[in-house]
């Protein structure tokens, strides 16, 4: 009997010590990426690559920047100019949300840089506002496109250049071997989004521009992907005002068109502009006396030219990734898909404003999740091109980026602060 | 953003689904030092639990008070391929028991029990990866019992009982907010009454050697609560609140027990209870606001069963000491298994003594439950999108077991 007993407390205390001592399981083995180094890995481009959302730069969306997000993926040393909470200025964030509409407000406070001091260049380059010129001719706020061209400093040029020289001199002083290239969205959305009031840049120079930029970036043998330019109007700056106010019973509205007559467009063939709202909102548009001014209308006729640019744009990309063996991400493809919508790791996502997921509350620049998805294009061009297996980046993990404040105020149509998107860096 | 709402209220509506599987059998300190391999035996007033018959052998009035304290311990590494650790946060449970027993002729003795039969608990960090499955998940569950057994012939009794049960129900978990930024907290919490009865019979068929078999039915919970969110005012109307209805089902239970006296000092014991989850098959949820949807989930799980082992020694004239082994089957398909229930097979060993003083009886008992390791690999249970919870679990588990008894 006692035998009987001391074995079973044996055999207890031998459990119980044993809880602990628990099988091994095998951590996940580092992804191959093929041929590709991400030793030295840097991204040139706007505000797409700089992580830029809710119109404003700030840390917490440049932690999920489309490179940020591929270098956690593969571990990669990945350096941004942080800016903190609430980032440049302006940020907008979503005060109400009703069935019928949002109210937004513009945060008034900035940010501060938190990584001015790093003693090489930013692996992210990427600056809101760039123009293709830009990449390998602005070194400062007034060397740039928009100063240049148009007399509108860019003071994010000097924040992320620092004096180091431009996009293009600093990314080949990394002397990398993996370049991103996603530029052009410039050259097209300013006019676009100023309802064709702005100049955009004509195919001929940027194919010229474009195809000096892909010879320097082939010259540092570094391995090259390249993006090409979405259909700016299906996005949610351009495709929410008018189909609102058509679900409001409001078919047509007056606006000075391009050619400069006044005359009633109909709201779901025109492209109103999110700008349009705030002039809707203090009665405009409803009149022939007082009627939409031309710069927040994109007509049909403009809408068609501007398809037309992007198109050739495109091309001109298409046949430079082929020739010089870049990975080429189609962006306008996906966006297209995404018109219809589109399911990524269970989870609905479409272009309309606000509640798609895809687009954050500028309109024009994606959200967290959007990122993430862009993200995985690029992973898919790597993966397939140079034998990598980078894991796709699980979109349903990456955190939502619509800003809620403090404060509840339910109201309809889409109301922003005046001129909260004047200064739109793109 | 309706979406938005229904995948939020499949997701808590899961963890309901799984708190039905709280079984604790834990209700007697003598019956625990023995691995619970009592039906044979019954012969303290937890028979009204254990098998009513047994109160057929307890003379005069008896009552009978205790509780087991449960320390769980569980880790879940994940969710696949990652295999970060994360540890549930420790809680430790205390279901009681209360019985009392009185002869009211050479017949017949009727009896009173209170316990806590279903139940237990998880509590996960507020961060933790899986926060949008569950960060806590408690179930509690009161049976009143009368009971009355009768004694048929000198080798054969029976007996019966009545419950009366109230249960109360709470899940919390945390809801994703995108595309918006930040985190819900979901709060379910309701409390419900239920009835059902149980049997048993319980012979003496050779000298030193008896045999019983108890039934406790199943007993259904109509659960009435609120659900409850707090998130940002923008999303107020958006995230679930109101009422809410669901019932849960506890499975019948239909135990087996041998019991023989091979020495003078020295009883064995063994049982067998089949577990009837299987009549799980599916769960709702109503909400009384009309603009949540309705729920209805298949869970399908299996019947399962527990192998029971034990003996007494009686060691000294007023010492008697017992040890035992249990082996308990799980009833929760891989698929289905979730952080509010990490369930897998259980071996448990068991250690008791029990010491008389004058009219006073104390019982001690600790059983150490080994809960298999378990990796699921095929999960249903998304906490992400449709990103699968696969995972490794692991649990142990201490239990503490007294009882006073006070015979009259």
């Amino acid at each position: 009997m006692k035998k009987i007993l001391s074995a079973i407390i044996i055999l207890s205390i031998f459990f119980a010590i044993g809880c602990e001592d628990r099988s091994e399981l095998t951590p996940p083995s580092p992804p191959s990426t093929g041929t590709v180094s991400f030793e030295r890995f840097v991204a040139l481009g706007n505000s797409l690559t700089a992580g830029f959302q809710n119109n404003a730069l700030y840390e917490s969306a440049q932690m999920y920047s489309f490179g940020k997000l591929i270098a956690n993926q593969v571990g990669a040393v990945y350096e941004q100019p942080i800016i903190s909470d609430p980032g440049t200025g302006g940020r907008l964030e979503l005060e109400a949300l009703t069935t019928t509409g949002v109210k937004i407000k513009a945060n008034p406070n900035q940010g501060q840089p938190k990584n001015l001091n790093l003693n090489r260049p930013y692996n992210n380059l990427g600056i809101p506002g760039a123009f293709l010129y830009d990449i390998a001719n602005a070194t400062s706020s007034t060397t740039c496109y928009s100063y240049v061209f148009g007399g509108q400093e860019n003071p994010l040029f000097d924040l992320i250049l620092r004096g180091r020289g431009s996009q293009l001199t600093q990314a080949k002083g990394l002397n990398p071997t993996l370049v991103f290239l996603w530029i052009g969205n410039n050259d097209i959305l300013g006019h676009a989004t100023s309802g064709a009031t702005l100049p955009f840049t004509p195919p001929a120079s940027f194919s010229a521009l474009y195809t000096a930029l892909a010879t320097e970036l082939a010259n540092t043998g570094a391995k090259v992907v390249i993006a090409n330019i979405p259909d700016v109007t299906s996005i949610p700056f351009f495709t929410t005002v008018g189909p609102t106010l058509h679900a409001q019973g409001i078919s047509a509205v007056w606006a000075v068109r391009g050619i400069g007559d006044t005359v009633p467009v109909n709201v779901l063939t025109n492209y109103l502009t999110l700008r349009a709202s705030d002039s809707l909102a203090v009665g405009k548009g409803m009149s022939k006396a007082n009627p939409l001014p031309s710069s927040v209308v994109l007509d049909s006729i403009e809408a068609v030219n501007v398809r037309n640019i992007i198109s050739n744009y495109n091309s001109i990309i298409a046949s430079l990734a082929s020739a010089r063996d870049f990975g080429l991400v189609d962006a306008n493809a996906l966006l297209n898909s995404a018109r219809a919508g589109i399911t990524v790791n269970g989870i609905r996502f479409t272009t309309q404003y606000v509640v798609g997921g895809l687009f954050s509350l500028d309109g024009v620049h994606p959200t967290n999740r959007g990122h993430a998805i862009v993200a995985n294009e690029f992973i898919k061009v790597i993966n397939l091109k140079w034998g990598a297996n980078i894991p796709l980046i699980n979109v349903a993990t990456i955190p939502g980026s619509i800003i809620l404040p403090k404060g509840y105020n339910p109201l309809g149509l889409p109301i922003l602060p005046a001129g909260a998107l004047d200064n739109l860096l793109l | 953003m309706k979406k938005l709402l229904t995948i939020a209220l499949l997701v808590f509506t899961h963890t309901l689904l799984n708190a039905g599987g709280f079984q604790v059998n834990e209700h007697g300190s003598r019956a625990m030092g023995m691995g619970g391999a009592f039906i044979a035996v019954a012969s303290d007033p937890s028979a009204i639990y254990f098998n009513p018959a047994g109160l057929s052998q307890l003379k005069g009035l008896k009552v009978m008070m205790g509780a087991t304290f449960i320390a769980p311990r569980t880790t879940f590494r994940g969710p696949a391929p990652s295999i970060n650790e994360h540890k549930m946060v420790r809680q430790i449970f205390y279901p009681i028991n209360l019985y009392g027993s009185y002869q009211l002729s050479d017949k017949v003795v009727v009896g009173l029990g209170l316990n806590n039969p279903f139940g237990l608990g998880t509590k996960w960090p507020e961060d933790w990866v899986g926060r949008f499955l569950a960060t806590e998940t408690r179930l509690r569950t009161f049976f009143f019992t009368p009971a009355v057994s009768y004694k048929v012939s000198d080798n054969i009794s029976i007996g019966w009982g009545l419950d009366f049960v109230y249960g109360q129900v709470l899940l919390k978990r945390k809801v994703d907010l995108a595309p918006f930024t930040g985190e819900a907290n979901v709060k379910l919490e309701g409390d419900g009454n239920g009835f059902g009865y149980r049997f048993g019979i319980l012979a003496h068929p050779i000298k030193d050697l008896s045999v019983g078999f108890s039934y406790r039915g199943d007993v259904t919970l109509n659960f009435k609560g609120t659900a409850e969110a707090q998130g940002p005012a923008q999303l107020k109307d958006r995230l679930p609140s109101g009422d809410v209805k669901t019932s849960l089902t506890t499975p019948q239970n239909f135990n087996f027990g041998v019991a023989y006296k091979v020495m003078p000092d020295l009883l064995l014991a063994a049982s067998l209870q089949y577990v009837t989850w299987s009549s799980y098959k599916e769960l709702n949820v109503d909400f009384a606001d009309p603009n949540f949807q309705d729920i209805s989930l298949p869970k399908n799980w299996f019947d399962s069963y527990i192998v029971r082992f034990g003996g007494e020694y009686n060691l000294l004239s007023n010492l008697d000491v017992r040890a035992g082994m249990i082996y308990d089957k799980n009833p929760i398909r891989d698929e289905y298994l979730d952080p509010t229930l990490p369930d897998s097979d259980r071996l448990g060993f068991t250690l008791g003594a029990g010491y008389k003083m004058n009219n006073l009886t104390f019982d001690f008992s600790y059983m150490f439950l080994r809960v298999a390791e378990r990796t699921i690999s095929n999960s249903k249970v998304y906490y992400v999108g449709d990103t699968p919870f696969n995972g490794t679990y692991n649990t142990t588990s201490h239990l503490f077991g007294f009882n006073v008894t006070y015979n009259f």
